[in-house]
Parts: structure tokens; sequence; C-alpha cells
């Protein structure tokens, strides 16, 4: 099947975002496709690639960027959520004049029209609260 | 068509409460994170007689709960077929 996934929670506030991270690694496992990962509200925490947890601790930023990279799956970061909380690509870093961009290079900042063609074109759309 | 209820919350929300006023006969209910701690009450819940009832089994490990006989408890492989198995999911949290 076709599934989309949609994380509202951040790492390390609720365990939502690892539960929306071992779904997503046991659906791939059992063979479903992931059509979309999408990030929203607190989840586009997810995709900041400036997260430093200490060394002998899971680290959730990395796996996520471990998994869509090993799958090729298509991750996006709701980017007017990104934005405020200040997950930046290079592109935004530089149209609003901040120092660094913190986007982790798996992720893409896109808007809530991809959560709407997810929504139509997968079979299932399962959501982690925060 | 039936769905699939996930619950993450503990009692001093109303999750729980929100779900069994909407869940219909043929639905199925997944505790999953804090969630889990409402096991016991949801097993008890004569609301409940009409619906399956799952518990993650790792996350009640983790908080040391014992589910009752009527909540199954299920690893992500069993969560990602229950998610197949309905036709929507509704999250509640």
């Amino acid at each position: 099947m076709k599934l989309t996934v949609l994380v509202y929670s951040a790492p390390y506030s609720t365990e939502a975002a690892y539960s929306a991270y071992r779904f997503t690694a046991s659906a791939l496992a059992a063979g479903h496709e992931i059509y979309r990962l999408f990030f929203y509200y607190d989840g586009v925490h997810n995709s900041n690639a400036s997260s430093a947890p200490p060394q002998d601790e899971f680290d959730l930023v990395k796996a996520w960027s471990e998994l869509i990279k090993t799958h090729k799956l298509d991750a996006i970061s709701c980017v007017s959520s990104a934005l405020r909380r200040g997950v930046l690509d290079a592109q935004e870093a530089a149209r609003y004049e901040k120092e660094a961009a913190s986007l982790g290079s798996q992720f893409v900042l896109s808007g809530l029209g991809q959560l709407v063609d997810a929504n139509a074109k997968s079979d299932r759309v399962m959501s982690f609260g925060a | 068509m039936s769905t699939l209820h996930t619950v993450n919350k503990t009692a001093a929300d109303d999750a729980l409460a929100a779900c069994l006023k909407v869940a219909s006969s043929g639905d199925s209910v997944l505790l999953i994170e804090d969630g889990v701690y409402q096991a016991s009450k949801l097993a008890g819940n004569p609301q409940t007689r009409a619906l399956k009832l799952f518990a993650l089994r790792e996350d009640a490990d983790a908080r040391g709960i014992s589910l009752p006989a009527t909540v199954t408890a299920i690893g992500y492989a069993q969560f990602v077929e229950l998610a197949c198995e309905h036709q929507r999911s509704v999250s509640w949290f």
C-alpha cells in the first residue's frame, strides 16, 4: 500500500516523532511504499540538521535522514512552520538574511499543497500527534 | 468503512473519551505512548464491546503496564497491518 506519515511532534518534546519513525521503518520493512513524509508544526524540528545530541543517545534527526536517503523517500517540512521555527534551507536563509541554514539535505521545504496531494494519492495517512 | 483510532494520551487528557464517543462497531482502538496507561480503563468500559482493542507492547513494557486480557499487545509490524486493514485512521492527541 501507499502510505503517508504526518508528524506533528518535535524530537525530545513528546514521543510521537519517534513513534512515527518506528511506524515508517516497519512499513518499509513490510514492503509498503511511503508516498510522503510530511513534517508539520513542531514536527519540522525533525528536519533540523543542526541538532547535536550526545553521542551515546539515539539520534532521531540523523535516523530520519538515513531512512529517507536509504529508501529515497519524499520528505517535506512545511515551509511556514519551518520558517517560524528557524529551520531554513540556503535559499530561505539568504532571502531572510539569516546567518545559517539548518534544513537537513534530505528534506525539502514546501507547502500544504503537498499534504493535500498526499491525502489524495495515498491509500492511508497516519498522523502522529504531539 | 472501519476506522483505526490511535490514542497517545493519559486520562489527564480527554482524548480517549472523545475517541469512544465516535468509535463505532468494527473499529479498532490502539493505545500508544502514554495512552497505554489507560488500558485497564479501556477494557472495563462497556462502550468498547463492539470494538477491537490493542496496545503497543513496547510502550506498555517501557511503562511497566500489564495489559488486561481484552487488550491485545502488538508490535509495530501489526500496527502497520492495522493501518492497512482499516480504510482510514484517526489519531486522538
